[in-house]
């Protein structure tokens, strides 16, 4: 018998959550940019780039990376970098230099 | 995108400014490839990693998105795309106001793909078990050279040449000539690429 009141209660308080999620979420935002309409989901910065990255030797990855772990790879004269997609999904964007060219990476 | 100095928006996948300060602005497309972490290892011994902390998990974070072909983008439900499928993956290649999309299936049946819509003409190549993907321009090459290509031995070899080229880097491996160049390249859900370029070539 608690077993049961005690799920109810567990449902009840999930549907209370799950009304207050809803109510909660805004609608996107709806912008006109040339001619199409762009939808704001997200705050800038609520996926936060990678300003100042950080890198490590290969024998240093091995540590973290996994053998097929995806990878986009910049080359210049005989500086090459490798960012992993898997982390860039939480990231999206790398703010970088190559060989003292300033570039962004995007995933 | 957004720059946080102007607050410009970009677009992703054009490189373009479309609205605030910077708009009408491009930024300029640099080359690069994809190969797995086992790949870069080998081919750049002395490459260096964006550092990432953890190990974390070991695939994408969007792993049941990209397994769902229902969904296409955020709000898309409705594969109305004719050429290929929606959740389809292609090479997309832009120069200068011509586009082409790859799709990957070719790729991987074909490994290397010669493009002649462009002048001079690319080759995008790929390899499955490494996870390659390479464009280059064929600019540097003699144009009776240009025809005869061929992908063999995981080699870009000019037939009746000793000229072979390595598929990932372009460096010239044997014979006599100048290295590929390295194009840029984007790889997207046909979706998007054909959303952003309608009129693109499609090679499948």
């Amino acid at each position: 018998m608690h077993v049961r009141r005690h799920s109810f209660l567990s449902a009840l308080l999930l549907a209370a959550l799950s009304v207050t999620v809803v109510a909660q979420r805004e609608k996107p935002k709806e912008t006109k940019v040339l001619g199409h309409t762009m939808y704001t989901l997200l705050k800038p910065g609520e996926i936060p780039a990678i300003l100042d990255p950080e890198f490590v030797s290969v024998d240093e990855a091995r540590k973290v990376y996994y053998d097929d772990e995806p990878l986009m790879v910049v080359r210049n004269g005989e500086e090459v970098k490798g960012y992993s997609t898997w982390h860039l999904d939480h990231h999206e964007i790398v703010n970088d230099y190559i060989n003292g060219e300033a570039i962004t990476v995007t995933w | 995108m957004q720059d946080l100095e102007s607050k410009t928006l970009w677009s992703q996948i054009s490189g373009k400014a479309i609205m605030g300060d910077k708009e009408g602005s491009k930024l300029e497309l640099y080359p690069s490839q994809q190969m797995t972490f086992t790949e870069f290892s080998s081919r750049f011994p002395n490459g260096l990693l964006l550092a990432k902390g953890t190990k974390g998990l070991p695939n994408s974070n969007y792993a049941s998105y990209f397994a769902d072909l229902t969904k296409l983008g955020i709000f898309g439900r409705v594969d109305k795309y004719r050429r290929l499928r929606g959740k389809d993956k292609v090479v997309g290649i832009r120069i200068d106001n011509q586009q082409a999309a790859l799709a990957m299936k070719l790729l991987r049946r074909k490994g290397m793909v010669v493009v002649d819509k462009f002048e001079p003409p690319i080759v995008v190549t790929h390899n499955d078990s490494t996870g390659s993907i390479s464009a280059f321009s064929l600019g540097s090459l003699p144009s009776d050279m240009r025809k005869k290509l061929k992908f063999k031995d995981g080699r870009i070899i000019v037939k009746k040449t000793d000229v072979a080229f390595d598929p990932v880097t372009g460096v010239i491996v044997s014979g006599e000539g100048d290295n590929l160049e390295s194009l840029p390249f984007t790889t997207a859900y046909w979706f998007a690429w054909v959303s952003f370029f309608p009129d693109t070539k499609l090679m499948k």
